[in-house]
């Protein structure tokens, strides 16, 4: 995988006119393509925030970043990589969020957050910027120095002449109106300092000390505090509420209709939240024209097109024919969905917590007929995103209110709407028939999958409207639910793993949930290979590392995790299950170690390797790591949504449980070198812990699990 | 009327005696690192302290804290020096999205007090009282710095008692 870098030819020769400000480096995506444009300035940052490096002349050194800071670390990972190339102190660079530019698009075409894609795509730009900054420093603290730039080295925001140290900030007013350096020269993997070291992360002492702002902290003047009550069942209305006994309760302001629900207005948020209980809103009847009155009318709806479709005829000597199937999943993230906005005449701010600038713009613009230039968005920190924030339903309403009320408006919604009105992972069956030659190695390899359709509402939102009758997910199937599929390690290089998929319309949304696809396709293919490696009565490490020879990183991440994690060495009762994960063109292997006493099974400890490419921050990326794993063991134990009566059951976290310490596993990370492109990280580890589970509740005398969650089968995390 | 006492710092607030503690502590007095997350006293991320005990401030209404004392987490470093919890979660570098953690630390902020005049906790002991929900998966840095903040606090008893002999 090549990174992506600035394109030389198109490198700015722009002479700025000399300015008192600073020095500004500043870089733009085209939107057609993967390249960045590299143009510098000497505007104060306050004038013309979307710059992505600014150099004072009072050596204050600011980075805006362009991506959304979820807790994934991502600020201080590009921080890192612009300080090494700067030479700047790294005690005293200030990250910002980026403002709203199509500046700040990622690779996607879109200023978007997600897809474990921020440091692949800014890797390069990120250290170009800081080793261009450094260069135009130089060059302008030669001609004031009246010396040579090879007289010349930087330490700490400083360059240095003869032991004299002078800050940056005293040259980088004459630095602005020199071109910018071609070629811009990095450093050699041996001089970089910051990159690859396990730095602590730039906000913790904010988030410790309860400082860090959340998109829920946002204070406003005149602002006015509201709370939704959306129609629990998808795709209703709201019929009939008290209206007067909600306007009743101190403080509230008015209630509103709005599509799909009703927003209580008052001056706090309590206040809010009271009035929408005195609601006692009634809803109008569903009349579902989807499968999605209740669960089991969904898998049936699953079952039907998958029957339809039929299954392979296979003449392997040895076949495996199965079925496998996992739930709904909602995100929760910890901070509950918000947004503050303020509608004016000619234009709208924005105060959230979002992983798309792009798509809170689009919300913005549709619901004001504002121009998207007139949409100022204030990212605040993200309190868990894990895909939810990409989506702008909160921004709409948001929106829609402030314009209604004609004031600044924060809309926080219950954790209750937040359970029952998410876009959830989809809900997806899973048939397999795989053919095992005489050796008991897998050599035919079928899968027809059903699922609803990611992709269908995407396409449908983000395509101009002129071409929104194209049924696009008809003839490109979802390659967002079917991600994962196509890569079957095990099998013979020239063999192809077949899939179908089925898409069934349902009336439950579903949307993007951390590592998508992959968080079940792994624990199909991994079950799979498990289950050939029983039947073969072969050892499931040996067996899976015997087939894995051609692809060298995958077998040095499964046999990394199986020797550090003394692979069929486990203690006195109890037991191993491994799996392996290709995603974000990273590599995974996990080691699981368990006991199960009857129903209750205790995770000793899961051993991760994990071939990402260069790392920038060792400390961040083992955090990724670990935090993917108890995610995904909260998710494979006891995560499900099921439906009834057309709305969803679960509420909160009574009801959706989340792991806690208590049942949380030692998480033993382990990164391997590499000289690769930095490759995904925040979703990797996700997939491989539900299939290596499973395999080590067989591992256990247990029967294998299929259907997630576990605690459909009576488990339950001791 | 209601007055209460925060961060040792008397304010009166005019809310509905109802109205819970975590919404007087963020919307009355501003003090907008006490987290909301559930509403119903499930996971822990609103937590301070009431007298010294860990209190989930979403379910107790603010009405009858009065003559308490009330602690956030804007309240248990002094003098901009962090406390051994916060110290331990600095070392340990255990925030990720971190939206959780101010309730973390102030269960283990209330946690540590009582162990410490007794052994230091053990692992079993920490399991059983943070029970708090973190959704970034923490839990990994939580456990040891905990034990770590148990140390730390150690050292700053018998420093302070080094001083005053």
């Amino acid at each position: 995988m090549q990174p992506k870098s600035l394109s030389r030819r198109r490198f700015l020769q722009t002479t700025a006119a000399i300015g008192a400000s600073g020095l500004l480096i500043s870089c733009s995506s085209d939107s057609t393509g993967p390249e960045w444009q590299l143009q510098h300035g000497n505007m104060a940052p306050e004038g013309e925030m979307d710059n992505w490096l600014f150099i004072g002349t009072d050596n204050h050194i600011i980075l805006t970043t362009p991506c959304a800071e979820m807790g994934q670390g991502v600020n201080t990972s590009l921080a890192q990589l612009v300080a090494d190339e700067l030479d700047a102190n790294w005690e005293t660079i200030e990250v910002r969020q980026a403002p709203l530019s199509s500046k700040f698009n990622s690779g996607m075409g879109m200023q978007l957050t997600g897809g474990s894609a921020s440091i692949h795509h800014f890797y390069m730009p990120m250290r170009q910027i800081g080793a261009s900054a450094r260069q135009l420093i130089l060059k302008a603290a030669a001609a004031q120095l009246n010396t040579r730039v090879d007289q010349l080295t930087t330490k700490d925001s400083q360059v240095i002449l003869n032991g004299q140290a002078y800050p940056y900030g005293q040259f980088a007013a004459d630095a602005a109106s020199l071109p910018l350096p071609d070629p811009v020269i990095l450093k050699p993997d041996e001089q970089t300092k910051l990159i690859g070291q396990g730095v602590t992360h730039l906000d913790t002492h904010d988030r410790i000390t309860g400082q860090a702002n959340y998109g829920i902290d946002v204070q406003v003047p005149n602002m006015l505090n509201a709370t939704i009550v959306q129609a629990p069942v998808f795709g209703t209305q709201p019929e009939s509420w008290n209206e007067q006994a909600a306007l009743e309760v101190t403080g509230v302001k008015k209630i509103l209709k709005i599509d799909h629900a009703l927003v209580v207005v008052a001056n706090k948020y309590w206040q809010a939240k009271k009035g929408a209980a005195a609601l006692q809103a009634t809803f109008t009847k569903p009349n579902l024209d989807k499968p999605g009155h209740n669960t089991a009318e969904v898998r049936q709806a699953y079952t039907e097109a998958l029957n339809e479709q039929g299954k392979a005829q296979l003449d392997q000597p040895h076949i495996i024919d199965v079925e496998y199937s996992v739930p709904w999943l909602a995100h929760t993230t910890m901070e509950p969905m918000n947004c503050t906005a303020w509608v004016q005449a000619d234009r709208v701010d924005i105060w959230l917590p979002t992983q798309s600038h792009t798509s809170t713009a689009d919300a913005a613009s549709t619901v004001t007929g504002l121009d998207k230039e007139q949409v100022y968005i204030h990212n605040q920190l993200l309190g868990g995103a894990f895909g939810r924030r990409g989506e702008s339903d909160f921004v709409t309403q948001a929106v829609t209110v402030s314009q209604m009320m004609q004031q600044p408006v924060k809309l926080i919604w219950s954790r209750e709407e937040d359970v029952q009105h998410d876009f959830y992972r989809p809900m997806v069956i899973s048939r397999m028939q795989v053919g095992l030659d005489a050796n008991y190695k897998p050599v035919a390899w079928h899968q027809q999958m059903a699922s609803s359709s990611i992709l269908k509402r995407l396409t449908k939102s983000s395509l101009p409207k002129f071409l929104n009758w194209l049924p696009l997910t008809s003839f490109i199937g979802d390659p967002i639910v079917s991600i994962g599929a196509e890569h079957v390690p095990y099998l013979p290089t020239e063999t192809e793993p077949e899939m179908d998929m089925m898409l069934v319309d349902t009336n439950v949304p579903v949307g993007l949930w951390r590592a998508v696809g992959h968080s079940y396709t792994s624990f199909f293919i991994e079950g799979i290979i498990d289950e050939a490696a029983h039947m073969a009565e072969e050892d499931p490490y040996l067996y899976r590392t015997k087939l894995i020879s051609h692809s060298p990183r995958e077998k040095a991440v499964l046999d990394k995790a199986a020797q550090q994690a003394n692979w069929g060495q486990a203690p006195a009762n109890h037991f191993h299950g491994i799996a392996l994960t290709y995603a974000f063109e990273s590599y995974i292997g996990v080691v699981v170690e368990i006991s199960v006493d009857n129903k209750a099974i205790t995770v000793h400890k899961v051993t991760c390797a994990v071939d990402c490419g260069k790392v920038i921050n060792p400390n961040g990326a083992k955090a990724q790591i670990e935090g993917g794993i108890n995610f995904a063991l909260s998710a494979a134990m006891q995560g499900e949504i099921t439906v009834e009566d057309g709305r969803v059951q679960q509420s909160n976290f009574h009801d959706y449980p989340i792991l806690r310490l208590a049942q949380a596993p030692i998480i033993d990370v382990h990164l391997l070198s590499s000289p690769e492109a930095p490759s995904g990280l925040g979703e990797v580890s996700v997939p491989p812990l539900a299939p290596a589970l499973a395999n080590a509740l067989v591992a256990a005398g247990q029967p294998r699990i299929r259907d997630l969650p576990f605690s459909k089968a009576g488990f339950y995390l001791a | 009327m209601t007055i209460l006492t925060i961060n040792g710092t008397e304010i009166s607030v005019e809310v509905d005696a109802d109205t819970p503690l975590l919404w007087a502590i963020r919307e009355e007095a501003g003090l907008t690192g006490t987290k909301f997350g559930c509403g119903i006293g499930q996971c822990g991320a609103c937590t301070v302290l009431v007298d010294n005990q860990p209190v989930r401030s979403c379910s107790v209404p603010a009405s009858a804290m009065q003559g308490q004392a009330i602690t956030t987490i804007e309240g248990v470093a002094s003098d901009g020096q962090l406390n051994p919890v916060q110290q331990a979660w600095l070392e340990w570098d255990v925030p990720q999205c971190g939206y959780c953690q101010s309730g973390q630390i102030m269960v283990a902020t209330a946690l540590l007090r009582r162990a410490q005049d007794n052994a230091p906790p053990s692992t079993d002991f920490i399991k059983q009282q943070m029970n708090n929900i973190c959704r970034c998966g923490t839990y990994n840095r939580i456990l040891p710095a905990m034990h770590r903040a148990f140390e730390l606090a150690q050292e700053l008893a018998y420093d302070a008692t080094e001083q005053e002999s």
